[in-house]
């Protein structure tokens, strides 16, 4: 029987369920990562806890564990997520105040100039009275998987019922922000409107697939044209376009179509990508049965012989 | 992205009435969606976040947004000081120096 739980939270064996809870919730003010942000080893320290406690903070679970019947990691539980991981992203957090340096004198400036484009007309209010910058507003919007990869145009209907025509730059990522300035909430007193910050989420499309620039298709082939090459037309983004597979293009092998991918506003472009399936015939009749079978006798190959090495080195 | 529905399924401990008032007090801005509201996983892991400081460790709802506030001013003083981080690193080595020397005279 082991008391590792029980050090984790600074007890002993004999707690009682109070106490456990009295000393779990002392830890969790002390290290909560939220709280903490950036202290790895009172990380470590807090995963500790939560383990310790989601066991002997349950009467049953306790139970068992004391009588050994499970161990310090009990059963699976849900991955936890923390604010910390999506608050600590660059750029992403809306919620991030960063507006509080009116106090540093002359670094003001400084950081004003600094931090001028992010924060463009949220300074001000101090200064001009009662001149309120406008609340931003926030929207997400779905977008076809076309539309994020060559751009286009979206409506969108504003809280106030307003239709809002937003224009999707070309090449736009999952979860991006598009910001529209002066879209938000109206300011008061002469004062600014808030923006309109748009969060995109992109679909899925039946064909293609998106990985960074580039965009991944899977073209089924025959077994001829895998066996003796060919030319073939490759759906890419911006309509077919011929391909040539090598002779003896083996199942899973990627070809390159260079500059097919995405182009991103900058004029950067990615590559379409096509990984070669090699697709049997529907039915293998007779005649192709023949055909294999006089081939296998003269021409008989192990495709699985380093596989099966390698497995049995381990 | 989450509709209210999932976001509160997805929340230990999070119910609809509950959800509504941190909409209403500003401590979660909810967007709006093609179908009402939406939540982003920041938003999500954010009510998360104030059920924890709610249930577990105890944190009195007077408190609560002041403890938001506090915190959304540290994680915006984190992104001001990466920046400027980058901004240092991306220095030619001997106005690194320079840096470095001064902020180790201002202690």
């Amino acid at each position: 029987m082991s008391e590792t739980l029980y050090k984790a939270l600074g007890l002993s064996k004999s707690a009682t369920q109070a106490e456990i809870k009295k000393a779990y919730r002392k830890l969790m003010k002390q290290l909560h990562p939220d709280l903490n942000p950036g202290d790895t080893a009172g990380e470590e320290r807090f995963k500790a806890v939560t383990a310790a406690y989601d066991i002997i903070g349950n009467k049953d679970l306790r139970k068992r564990y004391d009588a050994g019947e499970i161990d310090e990691t009990g059963q699976e539980t849900p991955q936890k997520q923390y604010y910390r991981q999506y608050a600590d992203k660059d750029g992403a957090n809306p919620y991030a105040n960063q507006t509080g340096y009116g106090d540093m004198g002359e670094m003001d400036d400084l950081f004003q100039q600094m931090f001028r484009n992010r924060r463009a007309g949220a300074q001000g209010a101090g200064y001009q009275q009662a001149a309120y910058r406008g609340t931003d507003r926030r929207y997400h919007m779905k977008i076809s998987f076309l539309d994020a990869a060559l751009g286009g145009t979206k409506q969108i209907q504003m809280a106030d019922g307003a239709n809002l025509k937003i224009q999707i730059p070309r090449g736009i990522d999952d979860g991006k922000t598009i910001r529209l300035k002066g879209k938000g909430e109206p300011g008061i007193n002469k004062g600014p409107a808030g923006d309109a910050y748009i969060q995109v989420e992109i679909e899925g499309h039946p064909v293609f697939r998106r990985s960074g620039m580039d965009v991944e298709v899977t073209l089924p082939i025959t077994i001829y044209e895998a066996g003796l090459g060919a030319r073939v037309k490759v759906p890419t983004l911006r309509g077919p376009v011929g391909l040539k597979i090598p002779a003896g293009a083996n199942n899973g092998k990627i070809l390159r179509l260079k500059g097919r991918g995405i182009e991103a506003a900058a004029g950067k472009k990615g590559d379409q990508l096509v990984r070669l399936a090699v697709e049997m015939p529907a039915e293998i009749n007779p005649e192709m049965a023949a055909l294999l079978e006089t081939w296998r006798e003269k021409h008989a190959y192990d495709p699985r012989g380093e596989m099966m090495k390698g497995a049995a080195n381990v | 992205m989450f509709s209210e529905r999932d976001t509160i399924r997805q929340v230990p401990g999070l119910s609809k009435s509950r959800l509504q008032i941190c909409i209403r007090e500003g401590w979660v801005s909810a967007a709006t969606g093609e179908q009402g509201l939406s939540f982003a996983e920041i938003d999500v892991a954010r009510l998360q976040l104030i059920c924890t400081l709610q249930d577990d460790i105890g944190v009195d709802t007077d408190l609560l947004p002041t403890l938001l506030s506090l915190l959304d001013q540290v994680y915006g003083l984190r992104q001001d000081l990466r920046d400027v981080m980058r901004a240092v690193d991306a220095q030619p080595s001997d106005v690194r120096a320079q840096i470095l020397l001064h902020v180790n005279e201002q202690l």
